[in-house]
């Protein structure tokens, strides 16, 4: 085990990050926030390219709550794993998933040759589990193997955001795991129905719309999410008109 | 791909009475899975209200009821995506929040109601009720099934409102509305290049899916790639 841990040269930025993501989850932030940051931390503490966090719906759908980058190219590479893929898999079956051969001949040669044409070669599902609740999975891309001592970091990023949204024993109350799984899908939905109007009205394109819609967040100290419902409302009394005015 | 429980809930759709209407099997479905007494369906578009179906008259009435008052659980569900879960219509507090509708509850004999919003991201488009004989809160199952129920119940109204005639209950079920990222970035452009609702943009998404029988993700890619442009 010392030897893994030996391996880790950012240790302080990751319980930094275990820290914020506690601070954040107290604070009452939104799954959407957290999962994202968690997504985007994956990127700077490990040698990855692209990561997700995807939670199972009520209904079995895998649903991309945050992604280190908004991308089209990504979002397409989650959702091909509602048919096949590693995410599949790894949140049907509770156990941390890899794929170093990505082979067109493989398991899940739909997935593997997108993912090829990204040029990821290395891709990983890890759990977001607790005890024998499988809420999810943290899909990693990347031009290189993970080291054991990598993929530990990557576990316990992957255990935040399972404790940031579990919050409760999921023994006692899985109506409230399954309401905030449900809200966090929703509350997406709505931040890219938002992504889309302001996409239209500068003519510029969805990942630059979402860059848009943060700036906002910042200048109002209001949520991502409040920011995308007072664009889709166009509500004309929020600071939010006034700053994504045409 | 579809987990047990949605499978489950589209097999008993299938085996509930064919000769009524899709939205009205939901209703049914719905009302013996909650264990409710009954079980109703609006439709709710720019403010407007429309019932659509339910399990039993009395459904039909409280849902009436409460757009008749402006009052009650399922009026109220338009706010949140959250369902809203009354375990006792007869207590203080719900007689504090809702003193319209509560006394017409209870004297309907019915002590629980849970307002399952049909939503998608920010778009409302009415909601599902089940009226419970039985005080409390449902089971974690239960809460989940009117989930599932709501969501079908969604695509289902979206497909009505697009001229869609109804399908098999897979149709219902089928991706598209609430599962894909670039279908909710394709209705927010389409809302503000037409100016009109989110709802809008998505029905007139899935009456060219439809027209041009096409999966709704292919119209929305094109949407998003500017390679197509919908007219009013």
């Amino acid at each position: 085990m010392a030897e893994t841990l030996y391996e880790i040269p950012d240790a302080t930025e990751l319980a930094v990050t275990l820290i914020d993501i506690t601070r954040a989850v107290t604070a009452g932030a939104e799954t959407i926030d957290i999962f994202t940051t968690l997504a985007e931390k994956c990127v700077s503490l490990l040698p990855v390219t692209a990561a997700g966090i995807l939670l199972r719906d009520v209904t079995g759908t895998l649903q991309v709550i945050g992604a280190s980058s908004p991308s089209a190219h990504l979002l397409d590479l989650f959702q091909v794993q509602n048919e096949e893929g590693p995410c599949l898999e790894c949140s049907s079956t509770g156990e941390a998933v890899s794929d170093t051969d990505l082979s067109p001949t493989g398991r899940w040669p739909r997935f593997s040759s997108l993912a090829r044409s990204h040029n990821f070669s290395a891709v990983y599902a890890l759990p977001l589990r607790s005890r024998d609740l499988t809420i999810g999975a943290l899909n990693l891309f990347a031009e290189q193997q993970l080291s054991p001592g990598r993929l530990l970091v990557a576990q316990a990023l992957a255990d935040a955001a399972t404790l940031s949204l579990l919050q409760v024993d999921p023994q006692v109350d899985l109506q409230i795991v399954i309401r905030r799984i449900h809200v966090a899908v929703e509350s997406r939905n709505a931040v890219e129905q938002a992504q889309g109007m302001i996409a239209q009205r500068f003519t510029i394109d969805a990942e630059q719309a979402l860059v848009r819609l943060h700036e906002v967040s910042a200048q109002t100290a209001l949520t991502l999410v409040e920011v995308a419902l007072a664009v889709t409302s166009r509500d004309p009394d929020s600071p939010v008109a006034r700053l994504l005015q045409p | 791909m579809p987990n047990q429980r949605l499978s489950f809930i589209s097999d008993k759709i299938r085996e509930s009475d064919a000769s009524l209407s899709l939205v009205h099997r939901f209703c049914v479905v719905a009302a013996e899975l909650l264990r409710a007494q009954s079980a109703s369906i609006a439709l709710v578009i720019d403010q407007a209200y429309s019932a659509i179906a339910a399990s039993s008259p009395l459904g039909t009435l409280l849902e009436e009821q409460q757009f008749a008052f402006g009052d009650g659980p399922t009026y109220d569900s338009r706010e949140s995506p959250i369902p809203i879960i009354v375990e006792d219509m007869t207590d203080r507090h719900s007689a504090q929040k809702w003193p319209a509708f509560a006394p017409v509850a209870s004297k309907h004999d019915i002590r629980a109601v849970y307002a399952f919003p049909l939503r998608v991201g920010s778009a409302y488009l009415g909601v599902l009720t089940v009226y419970r004989v039985e005080h409390g809160e449902p089971t974690a199952q239960e809460y989940a099934d009117g989930l599932i129920l709501a969501a079908l119940a969604t695509n289902e109204l979206v497909r009505q409102q697009a001229g869609i005639a109804a399908g098999d209950v897979l149709s219902s079920s089928e991706p598209g509305l609430s599962d894909q990222s670039t279908v909710q970035i394709a209705a927010g452009m389409v809302a503000e290049a037409l100016n009109c609702s989110i709802v809008s943009a998505l029905v007139r998404i899935r009456a060219r899916a439809f027209a041009d029988d096409k999966p709704v993700n292919d119209i929305a890619r094109a949407i998003v790639a500017r390679e197509l442009i919908l007219t009013k």
